[in-house]
């Protein structure tokens, strides 16, 4: 086979990629699994291999389990959220209800969240959460609610107040892939279903949840994978506390890079982490293949 | 063989080449201008292909023997613009020694420097916090500064670690009271307290009248308020988290839940500042600033945001039948020479240069930089002049005068660490949901723990 030949041409024009790939990530990702089988990585100039002891000592680690209490509850209620909220808005701008320019002017506005950067987000919901902040002003016009809620700074409170600001910031990434998923369902499924005297929810039920499937399963897949690995907006809102109480998997990680300079402890939960998204990504490339065939 | 075919096979082997070149010159950017900078593998600068390297040896030819320090730091980016190069410029007319600085915010600058030192682009000289000390000992990051050529006679003071003279701070920022005098007018306050029992009087007053008294800043992003403000209020009363013999006991310390018990009558009393457990410290100044809160623990050096309220800066409160002499909190703008530097002594030398001159009687850069940041030198030649410096910081200069600095975490291993772990506890405890022995207890754990 001739190097610059006609059979090798695919590879060559793969090539840069598969460098790009094998520099930045496949070399990397091979360094932190790396870490997570030796002591005192990148610290020491001779870190020793300790097999599964580092795994062993993470899977001990109480704060490790609540990381991922916080990750799981944050992770399946912001999904969970994301999904209906997106669902309901993406079916109003959908609705033959409004005019074409409410739509528009609606699209716009509920899009905006998706828009702003974490730190803005961050920023914003900190000045609006504060105790002397416009939520609680707001609040206090109802009965029985305190005036001074430390919305971020209560450890009874935070994480769902987290889970609240990432839902706001990531439904209409839902809304918007919903919406071009319903705008390509053929009306006569529903005038047919009409005619055959379907009621709505009926029509929902067996027309367009089936037909929004192959998205819903797909935005659902990748907004798990972002949302485990989310870490902007809570670090820059409370930094995981307060007492650990809104500390996911990723801030967990970082404190331990970072923090606590123990890179072997962060490569190991890091790994962990990977082979979660591993599988996720699997399952997601699975469902793409199906949606194909 | 077609036109089209050629042009393909010409352009995917272009592709490549530029690729391969482009990598090539990343991963050899960085050694080529370590090695014109003598911080790396010490290959040579002939190494072409970066547009740095060029430059860097560039800048070579026009110095006076061809060295070039890089320096980093966070501090330029808290002087006023151009302060830093103004003084590495004198530096470089003066010597002919370029000092290339490398400046990020404080909160990045030890992440640059771990990862500096693990791909080995770390600066010849670095600024040390006293919370990374004994890490960056301990990766072996930093040298013996004193054996590289540090004048040691030249400062007041130089952090250790085992016996080995590491880092040499430059200036020290001391941590004053700082209270807002309208607030304390309103709600009738009559006097600055000097006491623990004056200060929940105060506060208390200052609570009815519908303003914040006093901020403690528990969040954990930089965990910093168990040391400046938590610790600094116990140091002005000569409560120390280590016994004489200089180890950490805090488990049974009675002057330390007595601290705590001071703190919990503040909280309990609604006289902190709300969101303390997710409050940062410059959340926190800049609510001060904003004239938010009556008392506030903060640096020296925030005084110049202070400029839209009536303020005094003074010593912090003491306990009640407390009559020793205050300590107060600080923390240092300090610099270390980096192991893998292969100029340790041309580092060394500008490390002289920042204490006291090219003679070693000349203080001005390090009068100069603490004047301008309303800090204290630490070199024992300079003589800042704080006559131009704002009323408040000169009144508060002089209660200094009669107090000693402390900061018992510089050199404490993994800080960072134990201080969060510290400002968790501190928030279950004040929130009721930990015992203070247990609190104290735990605390001794972490402090004895730091750095196995």
């Amino acid at each position: 086979m001739k190097l610059f030949g006609k059979k090798t041409a695919p590879y060559r024009y793969l090539l840069p990629t598969l460098v790009l790939m094998i520099v930045f990530l496949v070399v990397p990702i091979i360094m932190v699994i790396r870490y997570s089988f030796v002591d005192k990585a990148v610290v020491s100039p001779d870190p020793q291999f300790v097999g599964l002891a580092n795994y062993a000592e993470l899977f001990a680690d109480s704060s490790f389990w609540n990381a991922v209490s916080n990750t799981i509850i944050f992770v399946v209620v912001s999904v969970v959220a994301h999904l209906v909220i997106g669902m309901i808005f993406a079916m109003l701008l959908n609705s033959k209800y409004f005019t074409n320019r409410t739509k528009t002017i609606a699209r716009v506005v509920y899009i905006l969240p998706w828009v702003f950067t974490a730190s803005v987000v961050a920023i914003l919901w900190k000045l609006m959460l504060q105790p002397s902040g416009i939520i609680n002003y707001l609040m206090s016009a109802l009965p029985q609610v305190s005036r001074n809620t430390e919305w971020l700074s209560n450890k009874d409170l935070a994480l769902a107040v987290i889970c609240f600001i990432n839902i706001w910031c990531g439904y209409p990434f839902y809304m918007i892939s919903i919406l071009a998923g319903l705008q390509g369902i053929s009306g006569d499924l529903y005038e047919s279903a009409a005619i055959d005297g379907a009621t709505l929810t009926k029509s929902f039920l067996h027309i367009t949840i089936p037909q929004l499937k192959p998205i819903l399963i797909s935005i659902a897949m990748l907004d798990f994978i972002w949302t485990l690995q989310s870490f902007n907006v809570i670090w820059m809102l409370t930094g995981g506390g307060p007492v650990q109480s809104t500390e996911t998997l990723s801030i967990y990680i970082y404190k331990l890079a970072f923090q606590k300079v123990d890179y072997s402890m962060a490569g190991t939960a890091a790994t962990v982490l990977l082979v979660v998204c591993v599988f996720i990504a699997i399952f997601y490339v699975r469902q793409q293949k199906k949606v194909r065939e | 063989m077609k036109l089209k075919t050629v042009a393909k096979k010409v352009l995917s082997g272009a592709l490549v080449g530029a690729m391969v070149l482009s990598l090539t010159a990343c991963g050899g950017g960085s050694s080529s201008s370590d090695s014109g900078t003598d911080s790396g593998s010490g290959e040579s600068t002939e190494a072409a292909g970066s547009e740095e390297s060029s430059e860097t040896a560039k800048s070579e030819e026009s110095s006076g023997d061809g060295v070039t320090l890089k320096f980093q730091q966070w501090w330029g980016a808290e002087l006023p613009e151009g302060y830093l190069d103004d003084i590495v410029a004198k530096y470089k007319e003066e010597t002919g020694v370029t000092v290339e600085l490398l400046t990020a915010p404080w909160a990045d600058t030890k992440t640059a420097i771990t990862a500096g030192a693990t791909n080995g682009t770390i600066a010849d000289i670095i600024s040390v916090d006293g919370a990374w000390l004994a890490e960056f000992a301990d990766m072996g990051i930093i040298a013996d500064v004193e054996a590289a050529g540090v004048d040691a006679s030249l400062a007041s003071d130089i952090w250790e670690v085992d016996g080995t003279k590491y880092v040499v701070p430059v200036n020290n920022f001391a941590y004053p009271m700082y209270v807002n005098m309208d607030i304390l007018e309103k709600a009738k306050v009559a006097e600055i307290p000097k006491t623990w029992t004056e200060l929940i009087d105060a506060c208390k007053k200052i609570k009815e009248a519908g303003y914040s008294a006093f901020a403690l800043n528990l969040g954990t992003t930089n965990a910093n308020g168990i040391q400046n403000v938590f610790g600094g209020t116990g140091w002005a009363s000569g409560i120390k988290l280590k016994d004489d013999s200089g180890a950490y006991k805090t488990d049974g310390n009675e002057d330390l839940a007595s601290l705590a018990e001071l703190f919990k009558t503040l909280y309990d009393e609604e006289c902190l500042y709300p969101g303390m457990s997710t409050l940062e410290e410059s959340e926190m100044t800049s609510n001060f600033a904003a004239g938010n809160c009556a008392f506030t623990l903060a640096s020296a050096a925030t005084m110049s945001q202070f400029t839209d309220i009536n303020f005094e800066a003074t010593t912090v409160p003491v306990k009640d039948d407390f009559d020793g002499e205050s300590g107060i909190c600080y923390a240092s703008w300090a610099v270390g020479i980096s192991e893998a530097s292969e100029n340790k002594e041309e580092a060394a030398k500008f490390v002289n240069y920042l204490l006291g001159g090219l003679d070693g009687t000349d203080g001005s850069v390090a009068a100069g930089l603490a004047v301008e940041m309303s800090a204290f030198p630490n070199s024992t030649v300079a003589e800042p002049d704080y006559s131009a410096a704002p009323e408040q910081f000169q009144s508060f200069y002089e209660l200094y005068k009669n107090c000693y600095v402390i900061n018992e975490y510089i050199g404490l291993a993994n800080a960072s660490d134990v201080m969060t772990s510290m400002t968790n506890d501190l928030v279950l405890y004040l929130e009721g949901d930990l015992e203070c022995d247990a609190m104290l207890k735990n605390w001794q754990g972490y402090l004895d723990e730091a750095g196995k």
